[in-house]
């Protein structure tokens, strides 16, 4: 039984294999829903784990804090090597909480996390219910009237791209664009990096009209 | 190796009301096991006499509350009578128990006494202490309640600040016998010197319920989460700091880890103790 919910959910998500952490909780799980709410409440205790975890680092190094204070104002060596001591084992202490937060719980929780979303996305969707043919057929109606529109409006929108490029620059701004380049070659510039050679625009060599070549004057003759 | 620094605990500061509310409360408790006793032990002539209200007198020893009044007027420059009802009385509850033989007057066998002490001084000064009492003015407060000789004293100190360590080495006598008694976070406590003489009368200075105990146990378990982090919450360790019988320990700590996912009791070994655990 178990095995079969586990077949189902590396079907629905289209995976080979499915994470250790959650292996044990699909497995014990009868139905998806069974499973999400095995998933929710391995959840839940992995985030009281943590935030457990948290608050006892929090202890140990206001400990660690208290003492390296005491030390710095302690004068016997002998009470100082104690206290060294002492924060070591305090230092090794949050060491290991620090990696279990974030080997184990981090870890888990973000694996719960991405498989809770997905496996409530697809029992949310097999909650809805099934349309009736006619609603179904009105939609799909709808659903092609919008794409029309859509071409529409996508036809639209090329029209006035093409024309604002065919105008390209006139020549009152190519003027100004003239006079900026001056005005930039006469302020001293600061900039060490050379100045990048620009390209003349390619719309103006297209806006002077090209003169027409005459017919040569052997074909004619040949004519 | 684990390296044992244990933290000098802060004397805490305690103001007037606090004082007067612990010395009413032990006077209160106190009586209470006095009345509850139907008989007691004098091992002055190793008898059992009956305790009961027949045989019971009670009186109290003004001597000390006139103390208090004659400190206030020397040292308080205004509201002598607010700072009065406010302080601490240090009072002292005697119930003397007396026994006739046949062909022979009453008798006065033995004295069941409550005294509570305070830092007076410091108290009508500044309004609170964190100074605790000591072995002299326990000494003091002793010789006025054992004045005779031919009587037993079984005595409970309770001091509203807690004991200097000294104290605990004048606590026998030839014919008496003293109890600590204190508050220390939030619990009651009493620490007896070891003398065979006590026998059932430890009972009488014992201050709080088993359950009261119990409750005290798993608060201040709540107060140590160092101590239980670096695995040094031992039955041992809470009976150095609260005195409690390590059976009522050993229950405190079953309740608690039966409650708290996050505690385990480890029982491999004695002292048991209570570890972290994350599940």
């Amino acid at each position: 039984m178990g095995n079969s919910m586990l077949d189902k959910i590396k079907k629905m998500f289209g995976i080979k294999d499915v994470p250790d952490e959650v292996l044990p909780l699909y497995r014990g799980a009868k139905s998806k829903q069974e499973a999400l709410i095995l998933l929710k409440e391995a959840l839940r205790r992995d985030e009281s784990r943590r935030r457990r975890s948290m608050q006892d680092l929090e202890v140990l190094t206001q400990m660690e804090e208290e003492l390296l204070e005491e030390g710095k104002q302690e004068m016997t060596e002998g009470r100082r090597l104690m206290l060294a001591r002492r924060i070591k084992e305090i230092r090794s202490k949050g060491q290991a909480l620090n990696n279990r937060i974030e080997t184990i719980y981090n870890r888990r929780i973000q694996v719960f996390t991405q498989h809770i979303e997905s496996l409530q996305t697809t029992v949310e969707l097999e909650a809805e219910p099934i349309p009736e043919p006619k609603a179904m057929e009105d939609m799909a109606i709808q659903a092609r009237k919008m794409v029309e529109d859509l071409e529409k409006s996508a036809e639209l929108a090329l029209g006035i791209r093409s024309n604002t490029e065919v105008d390209g620059i006139d020549d009152e701004e190519a003027e100004i664009m003239r006079e900026m380049e001056k005005r930039s070659e006469e302020t001293p510039k600061v900039e060490t990096e050379p100045p990048k050679k620009e390209k003349p625009p390619e719309r103006k060599e297209k806006e002077t009209p090209k003169q027409e070549e005459p017919p040569e004057k052997d074909i004619i003759y040949e004519e | 190796m684990v390296t044992r620094i244990r933290k000098k605990a802060e004397p805490e500061s305690v103001d007037r009301k606090t004082a007067l509310l612990r010395e009413s409360g032990f006077l209160e408790r106190f009586s209470a096991a006095v009345g509850a006793t139907p008989a007691i032990y004098d091992p002055m002539d190793n008898r059992i006499y009956d305790a009961g209200p027949r045989n019971r007198v009670i009186r109290t020893l003004d001597d000390r509350s006139q103390e208090v009044k004659a400190l206030i007027r020397k040292l308080a420059d205004r509201d002598l009578m607010k700072v009065y009802e406010e302080m601490p009385k240090n009072q002292a509850l005697l119930y003397e128990i007396w026994h006739q033989q046949m062909f022979s007057p009453r008798m006065l066998q033995v004295v069941i006494a409550g005294v509570a002490l305070s830092p007076t001084d410091e108290l009508i000064r500044s309004g609170s202490s964190c100074r605790r009492s000591s072995a002299e003015e326990l000494g003091r407060a002793v010789n006025l309640i054992a004045s005779r000789e031919s009587v037993f004293y079984y005595i409970g100190a309770f001091s509203t600040t807690g004991w200097e360590e000294s104290s605990q080495q004048v606590l026998v006598g030839s014919n008496y016998l003293v109890a600590l008694c204190d508050v220390h976070e939030g619990a009651w406590r009493t620490y007896f010197a070891p003398d065979a003489r006590w026998r059932s009368a430890m009972r009488l200075f014992d201050l709080a319920t088993d359950e009261e105990k119990v409750e005290a146990v798993r608060a201040f378990v709540k107060r140590h989460t160092f101590t239980l982090l670096m695995d040094e919450l031992s039955e041992d360790f809470v009976f150095e700091e609260l005195g409690y019988p390590i059976a009522v320990i050993r229950e405190a700590f079953e309740h608690i880890a039966a409650e708290d996912r996050f505690v385990r009791l480890e029982t491999s070994e004695v002292p048991y103790r209570l570890i972290r655990i994350y599940g």
